[in-house]
């Protein structure tokens, strides 16, 4: 396949994916996680002050939140170009999309290989959790992820200056972007030692890099978290998040939803190729999988020992299964040739591409369609932005952890807890507390958890509807819990206080 | 590991080094005093040091004490040379001076013996000045000598010990001295200093010494097994805690800083390279090790002069090396440094603004002046020394307390006090050991004693008839009780 058709090619799948995106995210007027509100409340904060909100007053009712914001000043750069709604949805988009051009050219260095690197990238672009995770939401990782992998890109030619310069500046760009760059960089030493342990001679300038980048990395977060570290210790890898909703974030890896979630394609060649280059492979050929092969075994190994966000760990493990499967194509179309059948290479990679749209582009379509229906709903949205003329300013609202983000988006209102728990000593009571109030059919106990907090309003969502199972608080009544509001959602007004506890 | 025979001409480099060591010592370690003089009217950080200061006063108002006089329940008075050093000092500039001070003197006389212990194992000035440094950022040894406490004295004694043994002329014997102060503390550090020796001994060829030395510690440890009771307690930590305890940077009080582990590790391997390292050291590596896991983290401060040679010679190794990607070299090493010096000062801001605060010692101030001598307090564990301390009134119980032959019923019968929100048994117990004032500090009330704000005892004080609230502020609630 020539240069030019390649490119072509490429250009086209850009496109098409782009646009498949573009049709999911503007399906919903909305982001579909409450996580992107939070994003996007800092974005227009640095609008309007220069800087984010790093003292948060409706968070957790008021709280210090000291975070990295690289990704929301650059947002809050390209978002001043134009409408903020069109443009929130259209540049993770993009950055999503060209993903597969970096893994296009990621995959054409390792393989040498034009049609595979395109059949990679294809792949890569419809990897279901990748595409779902950041089809419709306002997220780090849609930037993350393919900086990620064009730092890999440097990092395979950092002998020659000007990516050694290059490398380096994506080192600081994804350090300052996202923690999950300590995936990267561990593996990076994981592919050293790997390296020490099948006697293959490391580069010098790789090593001087690797060490470069962890202590850089080590030292930036040492500094940037030093008050959460000290405050949670070796805690602060689980986020703070209370035990009750551990599991929600961390959970175990299994085939099967590995094969949901990855893909067959990816996940088959991807698993075949390690174990061929650990096991089968000569020495020159191990070296250029060899990085690759290193991120995969910590991701794995953090995803295992649930030291590292299921959803996180998996959209790395998928990319670089993607990376490994077009490898493992390579060698098994190497393989095909050399056999009799070698007349059906054709015929195979049809078998191949129809298994890919079986498992990765059908889930990736169905699962988007799904995502985009659990959105927030219209009503649900017109009703939080009537909050502030119901409510005073200095109102608590008590809710669901998932709704926090909305009501401090759309509401504008103070929350007894959301879901960014690091530096909140007593998250554990504040769950076990809201729980309680959607639970209890007494209303002394959910008086007194809400004069805990100073909160005034209930607000029952759909979705604490759906988690609780219920339609109305029991305890409500005209005099201590009145409802203040009923429709697609519900809000009680606290006007008591209970003595002693 | 290699060692360098004490120059005897004193070179202008050396001097230089020196005066610079000496400088930075005594300037980083005024800091806390300063701050704490000047923001926290001069009382000193931590719960031991009030024990201290408040034994040592006894002693020269040579009022030698049998029981603790600040604390109800009567616990045996075990001497402490501490008591009396600070009791000593006391007496000159005054007892809280003494205890703001007394650990940063202790730290700089510590500081220039392992300057010159580890002079001794480095090849140049440059090597002996960033070794130094190393010690003084270190967060183990920054912990140790910003609070009073036991910990402060061994690491003293144990350097003075190992400064006097490495000695070639009849001083040496004053290690004796030295080393037997470790008898009247947890006798794991008489027992750790004899690896201690080994090491020095085979670095230093002073096996003769180190053989009566170590006999001299092995009797001591017998004779004070017999005389006093030592629990030899093994716990096993999980390893989340235990790399938590390891490292300041996780919040471990006596972790080392992850920068200053990172070069030592370097270190270690260069030196194992270049076959410095004897088997004597991994021994009192593996020992110490041992200790610090299984035991107590303050044990890392054995560590102390290996991890500064380490973290030295692992540096060094790093600025010799010629690298291919130039810049990144310098700005490594610069990242380096920047680690070990943000751990260092993290600690010291830490332990600066550690408790008591103002607020707390306002509070106690205020009941020493409103209330009648004999009057009994009742306040948590972790807060009575202090409270005894400041207020000059004797608490109910305090840590120490387990040695009374009452401390089970004690214990019961506060619990059942704090617990309890029946006001009839509240006051009932309360009268039973006549208990005057009831003292709540704020962390009490944060999983302390309680976990919230009406739980037990504070239900009763809120509604009581027999309490009234005699002091308030921020961080500290006085409750007077009347029977």
């Amino acid at each position: 396949m020539r240069k030019e058709q390649t490119y072509i090619l490429l250009a086209c799948l850009f496109a098409i994916v782009l646009a498949l995106r573009l049709y999911f995210a503007f399906a919903s007027p909305y982001f579909s996680d409450a996580e992107s509100y939070f994003h996007l409340r800092h974005i227009e904060s640095i609008k309007e002050n220069i800087f984010p909100l790093f003292y948060d007053p409706l968070s957790f009712s008021g709280r210090l939140f000291i975070f990295s914001p690289l990704f929301h000043y650059i947002f809050a750069l390209l978002t001043s170009f134009g409408s903020p709604w069109y443009l929130t949805k259209i540049i993770p988009n993009v950055f999503a999309a060209s993903l597969l051009l970096i893994i296009y050219f990621l995959v054409e260095y390792i393989t040498k290989n034009r049609p595979i690197a395109l059949f990679s990238a294809c792949v890569s672009a419809f990897t279901p959790i990748y595409f779902v995770e950041t089809v419709n939401a306002l997220s780090p990782l849609a930037l993350t992820i393919p900086v990620t992998f064009l730092f890999l890109l440097c990092f395979y030619r950092i002998q020659q200056r000007a990516y050694a310069t290059l490398a380096v500046f994506l080192l600081c760009f994804l350090i300052l972007l996202s923690p999950t760059s300590l995936l990267l960089l561990f593996g990076l030493a994981a592919y050293l030692f790997l390296q020490r342990i099948y006697d293959i001679p490391s580069k010098k300038e790789e090593k001087e890099f690797i060490f470069f980048s962890l202590i850089l990395a080590f030292w930036f977060y040492l500094l940037l978290y030093k008050r959460a570290l000290l405050d949670h210790g070796i805690n602060i890898l689980w986020q703070n998040i209370p035990t009750q909703l551990i599991d929600k974030y961390y959970y175990n890896i299994t085939i099967i939803s590995s094969i949901y979630h990855i893909g067959i394609i990816p996940l088959l060649f991807g698993l075949i190729v390690i174990y061929y280059i650990l096991f089968k492979q000569q020495e020159e050929q191990r070296k250029n999988i060899f990085p690759i092969v290193g991120i995969t075994f910590v991701t794995t190994f953090c995803l295992w020992f649930k030291l590292v966000e299921w959803t996180i760990g998996i959209l790395y493990l998928s990319i670089l299964l993607v990376i490994l499967s077009g490898y493992g194509y390579m060698l098994f179309h190497n393989y095909i040739l050399k056999t009799k059948i070698r007349g059906w290479s054709n015929i195979i990679f049809g078998i191949v591409f129809c298994l890919f749209i079986l498992s990765s582009i059908l889930p990736t379509l169905y699962y988007s369609k799904e995502r985009i229906a659990l959105t927030i709903t219209t009503k649900e949205v017109l009703f939080l932005t009537f909050l502030p003329e119901m409510t005073q300013e200095s109102d608590i609202i008590l809710a669901l952890v998932d709704d926090g983000h909305y009501i401090e988006y759309f509401g504008n209102r103070k929350v007894v807890a959301d879901s960014n728990f690091i530096q909140i000593h007593d998250t554990k009571q504040r769950l076990r507390d809201i729980e309680t109030v959607f639970m209890t059919k007494s209303k002394t106990i959910a008086t007194r958890i809400l004069n805990r907090y100073n909160a005034t309003y209930i607000y029952v969502s759909p979705s604490a509807k759906r988690l609780y199972d219920i339609e109305f608080l029991p305890y409500e009544d005209n005099d201590c819990i009145a409802l203040v509001y009923t429709g697609e959602v519900r809000l009680y007004k606290s006007t008591c206080s209970v003595k002693g506890d | 590991m290699g060692q360098y025979t004490l120059i005897s001409k004193v070179t202008k480099e050396q001097k230089l080094s020196w005066r610079l060591f000496l400088l930075f010592s005594v300037l980083v370690l005024s800091i806390l005093p300063l701050y704490r003089y000047q923001n926290y009217g001069g009382w000193p950080i931590g719960e031991l040091v009030y024990d201290h200061t408040r034994l040592g006063k006894a002693f020269f108002a040579l009022e030698i004490p049998h029981t603790d006089p600040g604390v109800v329940a009567s616990v045996s008075y075990l001497f402490d040379p501490f008591d009396l050093l600070i009791g000593a000092f006391g007496a000159l500039f005054g007892l809280r001076f003494a205890a703001l001070l007394l650990p940063s003197l202790l730290g700089i006389i510590t500081l220039i013996l392992l300057y010159k212990i580890v002079s001794q194992f480095l090849p140049s000035p440059q090597y002996h000045l960033l070794a130094g440094l190393f010690v003084l950022t270190n967060p183990v040894f920054l912990a140790v000598f910003s609070e009073a406490t036991n910990l402060t004295v061994i690491a003293t004694a144990l350097t003075s010990g190992a400064y006097f043994f490495l000695r070639k002329d009849h001083l040496w014997k004053l290690s004796f001295l030295f080393f037997g102060l470790l008898f009247f503390y947890p006798l794991f550090h008489a027992l750790l200093a004899i690896p201690l020796l080994l090491m020095l001994s085979t670095a230093r060829e002073k096996k003769k010494h180190a053989f009566i030395l170590s006999l001299f510690l092995i009797a001591g440890i017998i004779i004070s097994l017999f005389m006093k009771n030592n629990f030899f307690y093994i716990s096993t930590p999980s390893l989340l805690s235990f790399i938590q305890q390891l490292f300041s940077d996780l919040g471990g009080k006596f972790g080392f800083s992850v920068f200053g582990m990172f070069l030592s590790l370097l270190g270690v391997f260069y030196l194992i390279e270049q076959k410095k390292i004897t088997y004597s050291v991994i021994f009192s590596i593996i020992i110490t090790l041992f200790f610090v896991t299984f035991i107590s983290p303050v044990y890392s401060i054995y560590f102390l002069p290996l991890m500064s040679i380490a973290a030295t010679y692992g540096f060094f190794n790093l600025l010799n090396r010629e690298w291919k990607l130039q810049p990144l070299q310098n700005m490594t090493l610069f990242l380096l440094i920047l680690g070990v010096v943000f751990s260092g000062t993290s600690v010291i801001s830490r332990n600066a603004t550690a408790s008591p605060s103002s607020e707390e010692i306002s509070a106690l101030l205020w009941l020493q002046d409103n209330s009648y001598e004999n009057a009994i307090i009742l306040t948590s564990e972790k807060y009575a020394a202090l409270t005894a301390t400041v207020t000059e009134r004797r608490v109910l119980l305090d840590r120490r307390s387990s040695m009374d032959p009452r401390y089970s019923d004690l214990t019961t019968d506060v619990e059942n006090l704090y617990r309890t929100r029946k006001i009839d048994v509240a006051t009932a117990l309360l009268e039973k050991y006549q208990i005057d004032y009831i003292i709540v500090f704020s962390e009490m009330k944060q999983g302390l004693t309680w976990n919230s704000e009406n739980e037990g005892l504070l239900f009763v004080l809120e509604n009581g008839e027999n309490f009234k609230k005699v002091f308030e502020n921020n961080k500290v609630i006085i409750w007077s009780v009347y029977y």
